[in-house]
């Protein structure tokens, strides 16, 4: 990140490539909504070459400071539309029938938790951030999100069983 | 189960890469970003050495310098996605193979299978609504993709889409009778 900071664009295509995936699969399961999920995807990282010179080693991890931005772009987005970010709700359950295997019921789980339990169980227990980088991304207390995620855990538990 | 085991079979979760068209044109975003950078930090240096000298007669038009980016065009060569082709068959449940016909009302067991066509090499992303189905690369020439999608009884209408090639390729597929 100090190599972007600094105006390097192979640094930047470096960045792009590592967090790429993990980045695409949490707007992806956050938002729920493809389109929306491709917004928030090029917006982060473009905020992140915006914002480069304010990054510092003293804001944690990158990875905790690019889900911040990315965090922050989806509630951006869903206060600019005054709802929730192109929730499907009815039209989103169908999509998971029929589907190749039981991956789906684990799917399904994850998207009836709410979004402030799903972010700090997609951080923590998916992308792999620890509590301290899952605390700086969605701007709370390491405590705060620790019991988040056990929260999202103890509700996943509950669905998975109740399906 | 442990939450250590708890949290891994999320983890395996099939994770989604963004489709290639949407990595174009990030990364096209991001370079156009950086080239009105260099072009305001130019166009700074170059009016303060002239103001300078001449202060009293210059003006600075910076809306036409800079443009307005929706305007702006990429120019140059820039990523060509390939022609990509899908063709769908369906595979009823006692064996029998047909061509997809849109709009038709399959019955419950059957499968759809999907073989494509690329031009060049690239990543395909196939997609029922926003459920990906499968991703993953495929050689120029025609390929059948290593998985198959069984309609079950009540499934709803959905389209499906393959990402990956100069446009996306989609196709509806009926409520699925019992």
């Amino acid at each position: 990140m100090d190599a972007v900071r600094d105006g390097s664009e192979d640094a930047y295509g470096a960045l792009f490539e590592r967090y790429r995936a993990p980045l695409y699969g949490f707007s992806m399961r956050m938002t729920r909504h493809r389109e929306t999920a491709d917004d928030v995807f090029q917006e982060t990282f473009l905020r992140v070459y915006r914002a480069r010179s304010t990054w510092s080693h003293q804001d944690g991890s990158f990875r905790s400071w690019l889900f911040r931005i990315a965090v922050n772009t989806i509630r951006d987005r869903a206060r600019a539309a005054a709802r929730r970010p192109e929730v499907l709700g009815d039209d989103w359950e169908p999509a998971y029938q029929g589907a190749p295997d039981d991956r789906i019921a684990l799917e399904r789980a994850l998207a009836a938790l709410p979004d402030n339990l799903r972010d700090a169980f997609l951080l923590g227990a998916v992308a792999g951030l620890d509590h301290n980088e899952v605390a700086g991304a969605l701007g709370v207390s390491p405590d705060n999100a620790r019991a988040r995620i056990s929260r999202a855990r103890s509700r996943l538990r509950e669905l998975l069983e109740e399906s | 189960m442990t939450d250590e085991v708890f949290d891994a079979q999320f983890r395996r979760l099939h994770a989604p890469e963004p489709p290639a068209p949407l990595v174009s044109r990030t990364l096209a975003a991001y370079r156009a970003q950086r080239r009105r950078d260099a072009f305001r930090i130019r166009g700074l240096a170059v009016a303060g050495m002239i103001g300078m000298t001449a202060m009293a007669m210059l003006v600075v038009r910076e809306g036409e310098a800079t443009g307005n980016p929706a305007d702006m065009v990429e120019r140059g060569a820039g990523p060509v996605l390939p022609a990509v082709d899908l063709k769908v068959a369906v595979v009823s449940p006692t064996g029998e193979v047909a061509r997809f016909a849109p709009g038709e009302a399959y019955t419950a067991g059957t499968t759809l299978r999907f073989r494509v066509s690329s031009s060049a090499p690239t990543a395909l992303t196939l997609r029922r609504d926003e459920i990906v189905i499968w991703n993953g690369a495929v050689g120029a020439g025609e390929a059948d993709l290593p998985v198959g999608y069984t309609l079950e009884a009540g499934e709803a209408a959905a389209v499906f889409s393959l990402d990956g090639g100069a446009e996306t390729l989609r196709f509806p597929v009926r409520a699925v009778r019992p």
